[in-house]
């Protein structure tokens, strides 16, 4: 009898958390509850890092340092060359009439975790909402864009990449501007995008590479996702089989940013309203 | 040997052998290792169940399951759903397995975590995450084959804490 009982409870939760949002504020409430174990999880690598950094000899210390200076002398050739780039952005798009929005406000963050499941691909970051961190904010690592964040608890939040196969990302192709979704494949070996409704006509080829076009509203524009790898055509199909491979390194990064998408005077409460406002005027 | 009845330390003992199950469960394993995860909380949940059958049961199970699923962001219910299942079949079996020899434990043990990964996978898939066969059996025969560490070691920890 209680068996029956509680196997009915747990069918009911299992339905209300998947068709009803009454657990949304509790979810990222719980986010923190899981800290601990993910942290402590997680405590095996943090000293692992810590004795690297301890350990280090002199010689590779000043190795490193050479690298990165001469990595910075590189960046700050193309920053040059970015300032009068941005100048002339701002400028053409005040001929458009268009509102810039070339420059972000980031925060870093560390991951602590990732999800468990093989299927499932989130991981767990070291942000919340302690830190301003709202729920579909933009991840990135140093090479594009790695995903959104779906939980948020007060001191960690819980991330989707765009890789998981429930993920879907409105993208543009940086060559040509043609619009396409890029949507998660899911497999947790490889770390796939595949592109959706790509006619045949489409011009899509190996090597391009894809940007956030910032259509859906969630993601901020002209990040680089994915570059293409392979265009399966076979005309017999209405559409083109594209694979692409995401740009950031889904399962290396450790150190990631978390993007901000309004100005810093805004604050992250505005924020939340702007983006909470008519996405929940429109469900209900 | 004289065993006492320490409620106090068995529930410590095993709250802090569901602490490690869950912290093993999340520790941030490659893909093709984490197919050979064992189900930690599961063997454990059957190992008490089936220990102290009169006093923990399904509830116990129901809320593992739920914490689980809490912690490790599944879909809520799904773990609760299958260990509740999984303690109903240890209630009533338990006598059975205990009289089993090791080895027949753990083939008991692969069918009971094979019924655990079936139920998970299935709300899994409500939520839009399909497994592959593999992705389900790999887990099981892990799980199965590390039953006997977990069984000595338990009944390790429990002779030298003497909790009966």
């Amino acid at each position: 009898m209680r068996t029956f009982l509680l196997i009915l409870v747990s069918l009911v939760a299992v339905l209300a958390y998947l068709y009803t949002d009454w657990f949304d504020s509790l979810k990222d409430k719980t986010t923190d509850i899981s800290l601990p174990f993910y942290w402590t999880a997680d405590l095996p690598n943090r000293v692992e890092e810590w004795a690297d950094n301890r350990l280090m000899s002199r010689s590779r210390l000043e190795q490193e340092n050479t690298t990165l200076r001469s990595e910075i002398l590189i960046h700050r050739r193309k920053l040059q060359q970015m300032a009068s780039l941005a100048a002339e952005n701002a400028r053409l798009r005040q001929l458009l009439n268009s509102a810039e929005t070339l420059e972000d406000r980031v925060i870093v963050g560390e991951l602590i975790g990732i999800s468990p499941d093989v299927n499932t691909q989130k991981v767990i970051v070291n942000r919340g909402s302690d830190h301003g961190v709202y729920v579909g904010q933009a991840m990135l690592d140093a090479k594009g864009l790695m995903g959104q964040v779906v939980e948020v608890g007060s001191r960690s939040s819980r991330v989707l990449l765009i890789t998981d196969s429930t993920h879907a990302l409105p993208v543009q192709v940086n060559r040509n501007g043609v619009r396409l979704i890029a949507e998660g494949v899911g497999n947790p070996d490889l770390f796939l995008l595949s592109l959706r409704y790509v006619s045949n006509t489409t011009d899509v080829q190996e090597g391009d590479l894809l940007v956030s076009s910032g259509l859906g509203g969630r993601f901020p524009e002209g990040y680089p996702v994915a570059e293409v790898t392979k265009v399966d055509v076979d005309t017999s199909q209405q559409f083109v089989r594209v694979l692409a491979r995401p740009m950031a390194e889904m399962n290396r990064s450790r150190h990631v940013l978390l993007v901000f998408d309004t100005p810093p005077g805004e604050g992250p409460l505005g924020e939340a309203e702007l983006l909470g406002g008519p996405e929940s005027g429109a469900t209900e | 040997m004289a065993q006492r009845n320490k409620p106090a330390l068995l529930t410590g003992i095993i709250l802090l052998s569901l602490f490690f199950a869950l912290v093993l469960g999340v520790y941030p394993l490659g893909h093709t290792v984490s197919l050979l995860r064992p189900e930690f909380v599961c063997l454990l949940v059957v190992y008490w169940v089936v220990t102290y059958p009169h006093r923990l049961g399904v509830l116990f199970a129901w809320g593992i399951g739920f914490f689980q699923d809490v912690v490790e962001g599944t879909v809520w219910g799904g773990h609760a759903l299958a260990l509740t299942i999984l303690a109903y079949i240890c209630l009533l079996s338990w006598q059975r397995i205990r009289s089993y020899s090791i080895w027949q434990q753990s083939m008991w043990v692969f069918v009971l975590v094979g019924t655990h990964q079936v139920v998970v996978s299935w709300v899994q898939g409500l939520a839009g995450y399909h497994s592959p066969t593999h992705m389900l059996l790999l887990p099981t025969i892990a799980s199965a084959l590390s039953w006997p560490l977990i069984y000595f070691g338990l009944q390790r920890v429990r002779l030298r804490a003497r909790v009966s």
